[in-house]
């Protein structure tokens, strides 16, 4: 018994230390103390009116200058850049994950071995070999690179999320449907389709996430111009620590939430 | 057109315009990057088109004697880094493996939710996750006024910048790649074999040694190796918490390239990342294979 | 009243008073199929297999699992490729044809229901695909639905449906299009027993009104034995023997197809001279051509009264016995055959276990199988 209480508390801790990083972040965000964020100093909305450009009653050295155009320039990039990619990562992933799913052929377990790579490739082994590759080829480093780039591992993550989605729909289902007379395109969109979307709108969930938050593999292929918002959360780091940061987190914080819960819910829905 | 010939062409229009896009913007920058390790540096930055193996020489023991000596200081960096690694892994398992057991043995509501509790910060931002290590590291950062407050110490402590920040954000990182293989063995135990054991006289300990530990060990080995091959090349961890006193074989790479511009030197450390990882992989198949056949 | 007395119009084959020869529904020229294993191997599926339908028969494919009979049905629904060998539906090559574009339906083992549409959009499935106008469509649902028992439940959702309910949805969806031959691919193996005798006889008497081909798969022998016009055995990739059901029980062509169907003892024989002989030295004569035999003496062909005229008799020791209620099941022992089953009528007193028993068969009209027995 005493093991099991023990254990519980270990478990209690756990959530702890997984959490309370986070939380301290946010707490902080609403801290009015502006020369040691460390100390509570009452309750401010001031560090996000700050990032949204209302006024506010901070001084000039409290916050990063000029940040506010280059954050929300940046948090421009990144939806441009993650909405593209996840959106072509999708479309190939899913039509790997059918093709290696639901035809025979000699290199479909080569194929699954293959997609296994990019995921596991270092970041920064790929974040380098991408740079050289674009400097050699002559490709100038734009958002079109970072697209390119990322898409090179999200294209997996789609197809492990969709190939799971798939090993659970029977293949006779489709069978069915094209013994009644549908052609494959008919198959398709009326039976394959409703049955892997949850498994699809994860994949892309995740695939947008994942480029919202990739650092290592952009920051080599980004060049200059193109900053996406880790790239600016870690220029403001290397220029010092500053309570708006809290903020800027505590929303990045949120955005993330909201789109994980999406995908719960879409989830819990088609599983009635 | 026959059948055989008709379900040929759906494959290839499903299979062939990815596989073309993996194949050039995936394999073709990793090959390229072979190609430029083995290349002379220019001298502005860029490449000579001449073969040299001396990139990896410098790191690996035989120098161009002419112009710089042997300096073993590149190998010192990859075999710390190979040890920051390791104790990242054993963090992560020490922290993990609790966890994973106490969730394992909750009832099926409230597992799924530890479960997704767990993964959820997979979702937040890395940058914000480490952010927040700043804060609580630092001089001033919460675990030092805590620690003063207590009295336990005088002075702040030195937290930050030190192997053991790096190994601790590491760890907290890489909490999902541990817990879920982890949770994967551990849920599938049989509660019978170790109520079993204890029927037959086994202390707890030696149950735990005799037949869980054997009995989670693809787990183990799992979680870890995938803790451990990011851990391995990361260089965002120790640039934020390590700053510039702990170097490992991910910032030395950085370095080659957006400041040394020595591109092939940088193309070879990489390799020999890429190389540790694969090696890794291909031991862990193996292993994973012969437990099989067992 | 059954739910197939009243049919409605149009589901009779148009051809059933014609005069005309009419093709055959289904005629399959020398398949030939292999796969390659995960081993890296290969396995014959179908090893040159050629069967013709003579009118709208129901015919069965009975096997042990792995003997080729599911192949055989999805390379007629197009579901498989043939290495070689030609597919004919209705008198037309389809070999090279896909699926969809087949004129046949199947009843999948499991159904297959589409479940996130209703058992009205499952059942119009085929018709709506067609591009048939939605009035049809509700109208032939409604009638196929009527036909299956199902009349009313249009609205229901496939995880509304009972395993029978969703049974017959699935032989609904599959007759709505008017398929020129119904493939059933082991449809009832999922229901309990009762229901699957009921559903035997709703298929057959189904199969009868509508007037087309079924093609039924199963590895059930009593199934298949009750439903079919004819039932082709099939055994590595190879039709083993195809008949009518008593023709197989009676005669069967080799080892494979007597032991498979039903119980059977089997003794070797030697025939020699007119006559065949027994290994104890028992005879009786036969037309069988001289050399090695086997001999299929079914359980119930065994009596204990000789019957009248020359008689094989077998003394042995009784090793056990069941009592089924209409029937003893014996096992007797006996020194030169080994063991033999019998199946006598209940009302007869039988010595105890251990004790000694002589059992008779007539003489005349016994089947030998030209085949050694194993």
């Amino acid at each position: 018994m005493i093991l099991r209480r023990l254990l519980s508390l270990y478990g209690l801790l756990f959530f702890v230390f997984v959490y309370a990083p986070i939380l301290l972040v946010v707490i902080y965000s609403f801290n009015a103390n502006t020369l040691n964020m460390m100390i509570w100093d009452g309750f401010t909305l001031d560090w996000y009116r700050q990032l949204f450009g209302m006024e506010t009653s901070l001084t000039q050295s409290a916050t990063f200058v000029d940040s506010t155009d280059q954050l929300w320039g940046a948090v421009r990039t990144s939806l441009i850049v993650a909405l593209s990619t996840s959106v072509f990562s999708t479309v190939c992933g899913t039509a790997l994950a059918l093709a290696v799913a639901r035809y025979r052929f000699r290199l479909a377990r080569f194929y699954r071995t293959l997609m296994m790579l990019p995921m596991i490739m270092p970041d920064i082994v790929l974040g380098i070999a991408l740079l050289i590759f674009f400097i050699t080829i002559g490709m100038n480093l734009s958002m079109m690179t970072i697209i390119i780039g990322q898409s090179t591992f999200l294209i997996s993550y789609v197809f492990v999320t969709v190939s799971a989605r798939l090993a659970e729909v029977d293949t006779s289902v489709e069978e069915a449907s094209a013994d009644l007379g549908a052609t494959p395109a008919q198959t398709f969109r009326k039976v394959t389709l409703p049955g892997i979307a949850p498994g699809i709108l994860g994949g892309w969930l995740l695939a947008f996430i994942i480029s919202m938050d990739d650092l290592v593999i952009t920051y080599f292929i980004a060049g200059t111009g193109n900053t996406t918002l880790p790239i600016h959360i870690w220029g403001l780091l290397r220029r010092g620590i500053k309570p708006e940061i809290n903020a800027i987190a505590t929303l990045m914080l949120l955005f993330t939430l909201v789109i994980a819960a999406a995908g719960l819910y879409f989830r819990s829905r088609r599983q009635k | 057109m026959t059948l055989a010939r008709r379900k040929l062409l759906q494959l290839v229009g499903l299979l062939g315009a990815p596989t073309v896009f993996l194949l050039v913007f995936f394999f073709g920058p990793l090959l390229i990057m072979l190609v430029y390790s083995f290349l002379t540096p220019g001298l502005y930055g860029g490449v000579d088109w001449i073969f040299s193996h001396l990139n990896y020489g410098r790191i690996l023991g035989w120098a161009d004697t002419r112009y710089e000596k042997f300096d073993p200081v590149f190998i010192a960096i990859f075999l710390r880094s190979l040890r920051l690694a390791a104790l990242t892994v054993l963090a992560s398992l020490l922290v993990c493996y609790p966890a994973a057991f106490w969730i394992s043995r909750m009832r099926p509501g409230m597992r799924d939710f530890a479960i997704f509790l767990v993964t959820l910060p997979f979702f937040v931002s890395l940058i914000v996750r480490l952010f927040a290590w700043v804060l609580i590291l630092r001089p001033t950062g919460f675990l030092n006024q805590g620690l003063m407050g207590l009295g336990l110490t005088g002075a702040p402590i030195e937290f930050l910048y030190t192997d053991f920040a790096v190994i601790l954000g590491m760890t907290y990182v890489f909490i999902p790649f541990m817990f879920l293989p982890l949770y994967g063995s551990i849920e599938k135990l049989d509660m019978a074999q170790i109520e079993a054991s204890s029927d037959l006289g086994a202390t707890r300990f030696q149950t735990f040694r005799k037949v869980i530990l054997p009995a989670t060990l693809p787990g183990i080995v799992g979680g870890s190796v995938i803790t451990f091959i990011p851990a391995l090349g990361n260089f965002i961890v120790p640039s934020v918490l390590g700053g510039a006193k702990v170097l490992m074989i991910g910032n030395l790479i950085e370095q080659q390239f957006l400041s040394a511009r020595n591109w092939p030197f940088g193309s070879a450390l990489a390799m020999l990342v890429m190389s540790a990882v694969l090696i890794l992989l291909i031991a862990q198949f193996r292993l994973s294979k012969k437990e099989a056949q067992a | 009243m059954t739910p197939f007395d009243t049919h409605p119009a149009g589901l009779l084959p148009a051809g059933s008073q014609d005069r005309t020869p009419m093709p055959s529904p289904l005629e399959i020229i020398d398949a030939r199929k292999s796969f390659r294993t995960p081993e890296g191997g290969t396995m014959t599926a179908l090893d040159g297999i050629s069967l013709k339908l003579a009118s709208a028969e129901f015919v069965t494919l009975l096997g042990p699992s792995g003997c080729g009979k599911t192949t055989l049905l999805r390379t007629i629904s197009g579901f498989e490729t043939l290495d070689a060998g030609e597919v004919l539906i209705d008198g037309s090559a389809v070999t090279q044809m896909p699926a969809h574009r087949r004129p046949v339906n199947t009843v999948f083992q499991r159904y297959a229901l589409f479940g996130h549409m209703s058992v009205a959009r499952n059942v119009g499935y085929a018709l709506e695909i067609a591009g048939r106008d939605k009035r049809e469509i509700r109208t032939r649902v409604g009638e196929m639905l009527e036909l299956v028992g199902l009349a009313g439940m249009e609205k229901r959702s496939i995880q509304q449906l009972s395993g029978g309910q969703q049974q017959r949805v699935a032989l609904a969806r599959a007759l709505a299009a008017k398929p020129k031959l119904l493939l059933l691919d082991e449809p009832l193996s999922a229901l309990d027993k009762n229901l699957r005798q009921k559903m035997q006889q709703e298929l057959k008497a189904l199969q009868r009104e509508l007037g087309i081909g079924f093609i039924f798969v199963t590895h059930d022998q009593e199934e298949a034995l009750t439903m079919s016009d004819r039932i082709a055995v099939l055994a590595h990739g190879q039709i083993q023997q195809i008949g009518a059901p008593t023709e197989l029980y009676r005669t069967p062509a080799n080892l494979f197809t007597a032991d498979f169907l039903g119980e059977s003892n089997l003794l070797p024989v030697k025939v020699a001279g007119g006559r065949a002989s027994l290994r104890d030295g028992q005879s009786f004569a036969t037309e069988h051509r001289a050399g090695e035999a086997t001999l299929l003496l079914r359980p119930e062909a065994l009596s204990i009264t000789p019957p009248e005229g020359h008689a094989l008799s077998f003394t042995g020791t009784i090793r056990e016995t069941y009592y089924t209620g209409t029937d003893h099941q014996i096992a007797l022992e006996t020194p030169a055959h080994g063991t033999l089953h019998a199946l006598l009528r209940s009302g007869a007193a039988l010595p105890g276990l251990g004790a000694e028993m002589t059992l008779h068969a007539p003489a005349q009209g016994l089947h030998l199988i030209d085949e050694a027995a194993p």
